[in-house]
């Protein structure tokens, strides 16, 4: 039977909200719930979240690779230079990055925690892990922007 | 933050120009960021590749042409 003949053969308002209840809580349904928004919300922060902190990442290995290019390239100017005293002083600049690489994965930590959180539905933990997460986040982009402050100045330099 | 971005990667172009095509992966993967998925939570980050930046060094400096001590 059409809807529009079973509403002509007197459909009430109970019946109608009794169909659209149905119709919601079959799967596949075409009309998001609240909750349904609220967890696609929920996923969005926490991918956008998730991203970013790839991209950054993806700089901080950038100014990485850089930095010891830089070394390599200004220690082969120097008058009696050896391979063995450029290793040393990559050693020593890699050393100087393991901080950050300490903080990233801090914050990769804090991050899978975050969508552990919200995976299971775990609204107080969500909030207070997305919380931890922002200090940690705010730490790591000080990390970087203290590595990209000591690049530029050898760069200007 | 943007723009700081975009600052550095002019730096990063005109000092390292060699780097270009990772630079270029990059912005690639940042352009991802606009395609956040939205059914699946993204439950972990990838690590950084440091072991393999390290060993492009070490072969660059395995290449040049000075005494080894």
């Amino acid at each position: 039977m059409a809807l529009a003949d079973w509403a002509k053969n007197g459909m009430t308002m109970k019946k109608l909200l009794l169909l659209v209840f149905l119709l919601c809580a079959a799967p596949g349904c075409p009309f998001a719930s609240l909750s349904d928004l609220q967890v696609r919300d929920a996923r969005i922060t926490n991918n956008v979240a998730a991203m970013t902190l790839e991209a950054t990442i993806v700089t901080a290995e950038l100014l990485f690779e850089l930095e010891q290019r830089m070394l390599v390239e200004a220690a082969v100017k120097e008058e009696g230079i050896t391979k063995s005293v450029i290793r040393g002083r990559l050693k020593q600049l890699r050393a100087a990055w393991d901080p950050v690489w300490q903080i990233i994965n801090e914050t990769r930590a804090v991050q899978s925690k975050l969508a552990a959180a919200l995976e299971a539905g775990d609204d107080v933990a969500a909030v207070l892990v997305a919380a931890e997460y922002v200090s940690q986040r705010t730490e790591l982009s000080a990390a970087i922007a203290a590595v990209h402050k000591r690049i530029k100045e050898k760069t200007d330099g | 933050m943007v723009d700081e971005l975009l600052s550095f990667i002019e730096i990063l172009m005109a000092v390292a120009p060699e780097m270009a095509p990772k630079i270029e992966t990059a912005i690639d993967k940042w352009g991802s960021v606009h395609e956040v998925p939205t059914d699946k939570y993204i439950a972990e980050v990838r690590a950084p590749r440091t072991d393999e930046i390290n060993e492009r060094i070490d072969d660059m400096v395995d290449d040049l042409d000075i005494p080894e001590d």
